[in-house]
């Protein structure tokens, strides 16, 4: 079965140019506060709804604190993830990608 | 009475579950899910009972509340369960089918409705008052939530505690405080009550010379659990309460107030074996190199699994068990360490030091037990535990069941069951009334949205100060409001309270938003809430996208707000650029078909068949030998009192003479395919073949008598097996012998044959009973690793003791020695008290073989796609909490299939996985995962990768047009196909590539 597909109403280029405050942004704040250049990797992970994702809620209602400095992106099986989805991060700068599952 | 289809309705289809822990919430939903209304009572402010105090769980050290919780979304989320907490049953009227119940509902104080757990009341309040769910190692205030994953998620007043000073109630923003709130009753008419209201722990300061409550070191299991826990008075750190100093060396004290006739405490709680040797292993875990001693009576390692962890913890985790009876505790004041005194097997008194002792506590039965009886006019037994009826899981009063620990002590799995099975034995009387009280969601047309702009709305919560203490959440509206494609953003100071919802509704209408982020909690908890309100609000509910800037941001980065809301911010940007790409998705469901399969006709099966039979449902029940009974059929005797024989006979007429089972014997299974709801089985009778369609199967095939030739077995015929002896002493052919000795673990507990089989201490016990009850001048000697006779079989063990049952303790370095001479057996043992060695002319030798898995398990296993664990038994879902389930839907097992256990317990868990089906077969359809997986069929090259991948046998190639398809029924939603996939022709429903790459490159 094929889904109708809506067409990209949505640029890339639309997209990029409204990413005005991200975590390049974060970066130089904690940079700021840091007191000069500090090296601060900037990390993806991609975290299976079903553990590592549950593991992240868990560290959430247990306050346990970590680094700002990364962003997870929830799929239903980290065996769904496409290289793709790797590399393009890789590609905009960022530094590490940790795949939980 | 209702009229239905025609039909008279007699009974009242809803049930009461008194007692909301994990039995009560499994009995619960599962009544829900086939169509009851189910009022769930506790006494308490919140549901879960004792499991979410507890750190891990045996054997899998899963974390309790980890493995909870989504049962308790379920419970939460079920139109069919009304939650009452804070309540009591004060009376019961009338008859099975037809009660009318009177509860006594005592005053929260805090509205439920009105308040979002803000917890400004908290701050507000100045009484501080001991916190019982970490067991008063820390403190918490009169108003309180007894934790923060607490459900209903609202505070409550602890009324004997609260000075009614008022502070608490100007602060509530929501205004939910009631003082004025008074006890009501209110008088609730259902069908069956089932009592599942658990357990208290032992009081250990009743143990004077454990010095508990004086020496601060000593702590109980349960404070220890607190302490382990990460979300306990220490955050998980693991420090004795006299000086939160880290401990190096604990003692562990087991069967404080369990196996203790003299204090009227004649039975064995069950579960403390194994708790102490898991917390001995995770508290290794926090503190490397840390030294556990068990000081024990017995190990008591008989559940599936436990004799391989108690082995871990002996090699891996170098826990050491001491054998003894521990006779006091001494404090050395200037550490505040113990010095623990205890006599060892060869009588000498020792003494050895330790950071910590750890109580090992029994199980107690609720407080509230003769209250409880007293209303409901059952009775309890000699402990106060519920005293059972006729049958496991009934009690004396017809149409009041019983689940759980208030039965008698037993671990979680087991309660699991019993919640499944006293929910079969309610339904079974209810049969008539199925669906005629439960509620279902209705229905609202939904809005073609596919052909325009997306016109995105964006609600940021504030989690009251949850959130908004640390993110900046007007900041994070204000960049929201420029992101492309929304229309529209808004903060709420709580998104999921219910004018929230209300309100999102109505600007899904006035905005015209065809597509909805809310950025809150965890969507494993609230994303359900927010797609049903597009639901209700005629949107397609996968058009939306939750994200959590709680668990991932605000509680997590408290100390750097301004991060922590730069993240925020990135979060909801990538969820806005994927929500933008969505597509509708399409919910299908599948029919079911209302028959079951039930494979294996013992007692197991043939109990299986019977309740689904009783529930209304068609039974084909499969048994490969000309009779039915299976193992039943080899037992004469049995420590209830009601005879094997007369059980047999009992559930083999109700089973023939049933017009809803069909009995196949001599027949098996030879080929199986198909689907949840719809199964296609057949079965072969010598060279006749038959299919079947069903919706569901249930695996009973039971296990086989080991066999051994250890110990001269079958060159003596002197030599038998337990089962064996039985026979002849039922037959009469003991006469003149004066000698008995039985040995243990024969064949069991070695490299072999690594497990426990748990019956044959029960066993060897009971035949111990009947030949001194047939021929009281026999000397019996049982020779054994630990007697392992649990829970309140403990009795019989004390009455063999009683009546000079010899129990000789040998290790597996010094086996018992058995030699035949010209006039007779001799077995040679040590006698571990008084060092002596003994020989005894043995006239007959014992042997407990135990239990082998069944030779078909591996067939069976490869039939209907299951797994077996490494000894060969059928594996479960999950071990604690889906003890009769299989991980995919529509597949159940019970009984010695499962791993050994005693009759009763086979029974109880025969009836839970027929309640299992019943809850899937009850349902007309079902609703499929809607995040498949499908194929762009022009891409496809035809490769089949997908094929392999795939673990739920969901992909497959058609066969003329070359192109791989997708069997949406099993397709679970994993993606991995998708990964797979070399050409892109996979996709997955609302994670598709095209959406998923507009998230990733947002991700910067």
């Amino acid at each position: 079965m094929v889904l109708a597909h809506i067409d990209l109403l949505v640029t890339e280029e639309g997209v990029r140019a409204m990413s005005e405050v991200s975590m390049n942004e974060k970066l130089e704040i904690g940079a700021a506060e840091a007191g000069g250049a500090e090296f601060e990797p900037r990390i993806i992970g991609m975290v299976c709804n079903w553990c590592s994702y549950a593991g992240a809620d868990l560290a959430g209602t247990s306050r346990v604190q970590y680094p700002p400095n990364i962003r997870l992106v929830r799929v239903m099986c980290s065996g769904s993830i496409d290289p793709l989805y790797l590399l393009t991060p890789l590609l905009d700068g960022a530094d590490g990608i940790l795949v939980g599952g | 009475m209702e009229q239905l289809k025609g039909k008279e309705i007699a009974t009242t289809g809803s049930v009461m579950v008194v007692g909301a822990g994990i039995s009560g919430m499994q009995a619960a939903l599962d009544l829900a899910q086939s169509g009851y209304r189910v009022y769930l009572l506790d006494r308490r402010p919140s549901i879960a009972g004792t499991m979410p105090m507890l750190d891990k769980t045996f054997p899998t050290n899963d974390c309790s509340m980890c493995i909870l919780s989504p049962k308790v979304v379920d419970i939460g989320s079920h139109l069919n369960i009304e939650v009452i907490t804070l309540a009591e049953v004060v009376g019961l009227e009338g008859v099975p089918g037809n009660f009318t119940a009177t509860v006594k509902k005592h005053p929260r104080y805090v509205d439920m409705d009105l308040c979002v757990s803000c917890g400004r009341c908290e701050t507000a309040c100045e009484q501080v008052v001991r916190n019982n769910f970490n067991q008063g190692l820390d403190t918490r205030k009169a108003i309180y939530k007894p934790y923060p994953q607490a459900y209903p998620n609202a505070y409550v007043i602890d009324g004997e505690s609260c000075l009614s000073c008022g502070s608490c109630v100007g602060k509530c923003p929501r205004k939910a405080i009631n003082l004025e709130m008074q006890p009501e009753n209110v008088q609730i008419a259902v069908g069956a009550v089932i009592l599942s209201p658990g357990f208290e722990i032992f009081d250990a300061s009743e143990r004077g010379e454990y010095g508990y409550g004086i020496f601060k070191n000593v702590v109980t299991s349960l404070e220890f659990e607190r302490l382990l826990s990460a979300s306990g008075p220490f955050q998980g750190h693991l420090v004795r309460p006299g000086d939160h100093k880290e401990p190096k060396k604990i003692g562990f004290i087991q069967c404080v107030g369990s196996r203790e006739p003299g204090r009227e405490r004649n039975f064995c709680s069950g579960v403390c074996c194994m708790y102490a040797t898991k917390e001995a292993i995770v508290a290794r875990e926090h503190v490397p190199g840390l030294a556990s001693t068990i000081f024990c009576i017995d190990v008591r390692a008989y559940g599936k699994g436990f004799e391989q962890y108690y082995e871990r913890a002996m090699g891996e985790y170098e826990v050491r068990y001491v054998k003894c009876m521990v006779s006091s505790i001494n404090e050395i004041p200037k550490t505040g360490n113990l010095l623990i005194r205890f006599r060892t097997d060869d009588g000498v008194l020792r003494e050895e030091e330790f950071d910590m002792v750890v109580l090992s506590v029994g199980l107690s039965p609720p407080k509230e037990a003769s209250a409880l009886a007293g209303a409901l006019g059952i009775e309890l037994d000699e402990y106060g535990f519920c005293r059972p009826g006729e049958s496991p899981g009934t009690t004396t009063r017809p149409g009041v069941f019983v689940a759980g620990t208030f039965a008698g002590p037993k671990d979680i799995p087991e309660t699991v069951i019993d919640g499944s099975a006293a929910a079969g034995c309610a339904a079974r009387i209810l049969n008539d009334s199925r669906g005629t009280l439960s509620r279902s969601k209705p229905q609202v047309e939904e809005k073609d949205v596919s052909g325009e702009n997306p016109r995105i709305g964006v609600f940021v919560c504030n989690c009251g100060i949850n959130i908004g203490s640390v993110v900046d959440v007007p900041s994070v509206v204000k960049f929201a409001k420029g992101l492309r494609g929304v229309v529209f953003a808004e903060e709420f100071l709580f998104a999921c309270a219910q004018d929230s919802i209300e309100k999102i509704k109505r600007r899904i209408k006035s905005q015209k938003l065809n597509r909805v982020v809310v950025a809150s909690c965890t969507p494993r908890t609230h994303a359900p809430l927010f797609m049903n309100v597009l639901r209700e609000a005629g949107i397609n509910q996968y058009l939306y996208e939750h994200v959590n800037i709680r668990e991932h941001s605000s509680w997590v980065h408290r100390n750097n707000p301004d991060r922590a809301t730069v993240k925020a911010r990135d979060l909801v940007r990538m969820s806005v650029a994927k929500v933008a790409k969505l597509s509708p998705i399409e919910t299908t469901f599948t029919e079911i078909n209302k028959n079951c399969l039930v494979v294996g006709g013992g007692a197991s099966g043939m109990t299986a068949a019977l309740s689904l039979a009783e529930q209304g449902f068609g039974v084909h029940l499969v048994e490969k030998e000309e009779k039915l009974g299976g193992l039943l059929a080899q037992l004469r005797y049995s420590m209830e009192g009601t005879e094997p024989s007369e059980i047999l006979a009992g559930l083999t007429e109700k089973v023939t003479a049933n017009p809803a089972i069909t009995v196949h014997t001599g027949s098996e299974v030879s080929y199986a395919a198909g689907f949840p709801g719809n199964y296609r089985t057949t079965i072969k009778a010598g060279d006749s073949e038959e299919e079947i369609i069903h919706g569901a199967v249930i695996l009973a095939t039971g296990a086989a008598g080991a066999q051994t030739s250890e110990y001269l077995y079958g060159d003596s015929g002197k030599v038998v097996t337990q089962t064996e002896f039985e026979k002849k002493m039922a037959a009469g052919e003991l006469k003149g012998i004066k000698n008995v000795v039985m040995i243990q673990c024969v064949g069991s507990r070695n490299a072999d044959r690594p497990y426990c089989s748990r019956i044959c201490c029960t066993h060897a016990v009971k035949n111990a009973l009947k030949i001194k009850e047939q021929r009281p001048g026999v000397n019996v000697y049982i020779l054994y690793r630990d007697v392992r006779v649990y829970g309140l079989n403990e009795k019989y063990y004390t009455e063999a003791r009683r009546l000079g049952v010899g129990f000789f303790r040998y290790d597996t370095d010094k086996k018992p020695v058995v030699t035949q001479s010209h006039d007779g057996l001799v077995v040679e043992f040590d006698d571990h008290v008084t060092g002596f060695r003994l020989a005894v002319d043995a006239d007959m030798l014992v042997l407990s073989t135990g239990v082998d898995p069944a030779r078909d398990n591996e067939k069976l296993s490869q039939l209907f796609k299951v797994p077996l664990n490494a000894e060969g038994f059928l594996l479960e879902a999950h071990l604690k909490l889906r003890p009769v389930d299989f991980a995919a839907d529509g597949l159940y097992l019970c009984g010695l299939a499962h791993s050994p256990k005693l009759l009763s317990e086979s029974i109880v868990q025969a009836n839970a996985a027929a309640m299992r089906a019943a809850s899937l077969l009850s349902r007309d359809k079902m609703e499929n995962v809607a995040i498949t997986a499908f194929v762009q069929e022009e891409m496809c090259a035809g490769c089949a990768i997908c094929v392999r991948v795939c673990s739920y046998n969901a992909r497959y190639m058609d066969e003329f047009t070359g192109v791989a398809g997708v069997t949406e029924v099993l397709c679970q939603g994993c993606g991995a196909c998708v990964a797979a996939c070399p050409s892109g022709a996979s996709q997955q429903k609302g994670y598709e590539k095209g959406q998923m790459m507009a998230m990733m490159r947002e991700v910067l």
